[in-house]
């Protein structure tokens, strides 16, 4: 696939714009999907990154790596559109809510990331955000505490719980199958 | 042991699942994401800065700041101007009281007004020895050489003499109306009351004060017209002056300006970054970078500000600056001050540091992986340099004391106060690195990644300059004063104090006085 002509996207060229969703659509949706609660949502963040990464392209100085560029807008922009479906983003207590322990059968049909994104979706918002922060961003518990203004304890304490019940979902959903 | 291992399988199997996973979302996302992008005729509208909510209340902020500083200015002008009026009048109430001051010319009695040939006003000649200030009543003593046409007219405030014009005629006085809300001086003789003093007035000098903004002024208002002597005042005011001199006082002192200027500015850093420290077990190690490049912004300025009567002044008034700066970070680590990278292994580490910006604190984390079989030592050091941007815009509002020394056109101007600066846009980004480091590279996709650590919205500081203003004529000057500006310390988001920056620039521009 040919790189998309940046200056263009820069000066509103649709085409090349057009070009450039075309590139990135599929990497930033699985992100997407990853954080969202749904698909909806996720098509919602999608739409609302992009718009951002064309008003802010001129701010990318080119030198650096241009998918991280827009992964990193991405993932802000799916944080923020959370933290307006939530206001308390992260401070899920483990007692106060009903964690679903049944999920679909793993579909050996469909590939694995698929099936992982059925069971992010069902774990609390808070827990599905620090465990996509941790695990497939790679962030440490005091940037994600810095993101998402809680404490580091919280941070680990959340991620651990949302590894068991993640652990305890996949695992009900491969003998579901 | 077996269940960490089992959470590192966990892990490893999400990651490698998601690695490349890519989904098309529906068909019409292009639509939809080009239905709310800008088109090219309106990707700059004409008033852009109003879709931005904090350029919108700044701009409504600059608004009230503005005209409120306006309307003070009008109205300490003409409270001024009508407080000099009363003086002069004053001055000819004693003058008349005590008939001792001979520089002011004597109010023209009735017969003055009507008799056009008569002498009232004694004039001394050139060889009377006798100062007039101790026979100003004894006419006889001085030769009374001057017919009307000569009568001098003294300026109290210059000490000028000039023929005192002809009393006004009683057509004069009837086309010349003062409107008060307690009488009406009309053409009919009877409305026209005379005083002790000066039994026929004439009120032509005051008549712009007639279309004074009576309105922005309501304490004139009421000092003058309200007054039940506010006629006489007036009537007096133009008797003893004439016309447009009794105004002179007042337009000789000029005491208020409105200016626009500009200022290149030098951001000044105060002390070396603290060395880096070793961090204790399980806290995150945090480094300063040493900065290059300099730090160049300028900004532009709207003010205004009213000089009192003593060399003692007030100024305030509206700055924006923009300040766009590229840095290079030159940081330093030993491999053992790292941490490993959870999701990654133990062949990879991350090194994270402050970023010292312009408008708050940011934290970067470099992440990186070995690139060969053997391992790194401990103390093997890693240089790398990083480049950031920030995008920074502020809306500067200060509010200043100004003493101004010297009479001469190139006064000596002193200025200092407190400074509130507000971000309208602050942005920082940090876009690639250099590894310095034989056995490691960037991790790649992940290599580096920066966190703003609450970036400054509002900033209290101080500003203060010392320079000179030149006189170019009566109300234009032209300014020229080093200035300095910086913030008070305050903690940042991340614990530590922000270094105590400040910026030094040259003012210049232009003032335009009333």
């Amino acid at each position: 696939m040919t790189e998309p002509n940046l200056i263009d996207c820069i000066n509103g060229d649709r085409k090349a714009q057009k070009a450039f969703f075309e590139r990135y659509k599929g990497k930033m949706f699985a992100l997407c999907l990853r954080y969202a609660n749904a698909r909806e949502d996720a098509e919602d963040m999608l739409q609302e990154g992009f718009v951002k990464v064309f008003r802010d392209l001129n701010q990318y100085s080119g030198v650096g790596n241009l998918e991280g560029w827009v992964r990193k807008v991405m993932v802000n922009t799916a944080l923020q559109h959370l933290q307006r479906q939530k206001k308390e983003l992260i401070t899920v207590d483990i007692d106060d809510i009903d964690l679903p322990d049944q999920s679909d059968a793993y579909d050996p049909e469909e590939v694995p990331a698929q099936n992982l994104i059925k069971i992010l979706q069902l774990l609390p918002v808070g827990f599905r955000t620090v465990f996509n922060l941790h695990i497939l961003e790679g962030r440490t518990h005091p940037e994600i505490a810095e993101i998402l203004g809680i404490s580091v304890g919280t941070s680990k304490s959340q991620l651990m719980r949302a590894k068991a019940h993640f652990r305890q979902l996949l695992e009900n959903s491969l003998t579901a199958s | 042991m077996e269940k960490n291992n089992y959470n590192n399988q966990l892990d490893d199997f999400v990651q490698k699942s998601f690695d490349d996973y890519e989904e098309n979302p529906s068909s019409n996302m292009w639509d939809r994401i080009e239905a709310d992008l800008p088109t090219k005729d309106n990707k700059r509208p004409l008033v852009w800065w109003w879709t931005n909510d904090r350029l919108r209340w700044a701009a409504a902020a600059a608004m009230i700041v503005l005209v409120g500083s306006t309307v003070l200015c009008i109205r300490y002008y003409y409270e001024q101007k009508i407080l000099a009026i009363e003086r002069a009048h004053q001055e000819g109430i004693k003058a008349n009281q005590y008939g001792t001051v001979p520089n002011i010319a004597p109010m023209p009695s009735r017969e003055s007004t009507t008799q056009d040939t008569s002498i009232s006003t004694p004039v001394l000649t050139e060889k009377d020895a006798t100062p007039s200030l101790s026979r100003p009543n004894k006419p006889k003593n001085i030769v009374p050489i001057a017919t009307q046409t000569d009568r001098l007219m003294t300026n109290p405030v210059s000490g000028q003499s000039r023929p005192l014009p002809s009393p006004p005629s009683r057509e004069k006085i009837v086309a010349n109306q003062i409107q008060t809300p307690n009488k009406v001086v009309t053409n009919d003789p009877k409305n026209i009351e005379p005083t002790a003093s000066q039994p026929d007035a004439a009120p032509p000098a005051i008549a712009d004060l007639a279309l004074l903004p009576m309105a922005l002024i309501p304490t004139v208002r009421k000092q003058v017209l309200d007054d039940p002597q506010g006629v006489i005042h007036l009537k007096a005011v133009a008797l003893d002056f004439s016309s447009k001199p009794s105004i002179i006082p007042v337009k000789k002192h000029l005491n208020w300006y409105i200016g626009i200027s500009g200022t290149p500015r030098l951001l000044v850093r105060q002390g070396k970054p603290p060395a880096a420290t070793t961090p204790s077990p399980g806290q995150r190690p945090r480094y300063r970078a040493e900065q290059d490049g300099p730090d160049l912004s300028s900004d532009i300025w709207v003010r205004g500000g009213v000089q009192f009567q003593s060399p003692f002044g007030i100024e305030t008034g509206i700055g924006f600056q923009n300040v766009e700066r590229q840095s290079n970070h030159k940081v330093r680590f030993a491999y053992r001050e790292g941490t490993f990278i959870p999701s990654t292994g133990t062949r990879s580490k991350q090194f994270n540091y402050d970023l010292n910006t312009y408008g708050g604190e940011a934290s970067v984390t470099l992440r990186t992986e070995e690139n060969t079989a053997q391992s790194p030592g401990d103390d093997e050091a890693i240089r790398a340099t990083i480049v950031s941007k920030e995008q920074i815009q502020l809306l500067h509002v200060p509010l200043l004391g100004v003493v101004r020394l010297g009479q001469h056109k190139t006064q000596l101007v002193i200025k200092a106060g407190l400074q509130g600066s507000w971000f309208l846009k602050n942005e920082v980004a940090v876009s690639t690195f250099d590894l310095n480091a034989s056995r490691l590279r960037p991790l790649p996709g992940r290599g580096i990644s920066l966190v703003y650590d609450k970036p400054n919205t509002f900033k209290l500081g101080y500003a203060v300059s010392a320079g000179i203003e030149y006189r170019l004529n009566q109300h234009w000057r032209l300014l020229a004063t080093p200035a300095m500006s910086g913030y008070f310390k305050q903690k940042s988001g991340a614990g530590n104090k922000n270094q105590g920056n400040f910026t030094a620039g040259l003012h210049l521009g232009t003032q335009y006085w009333f």
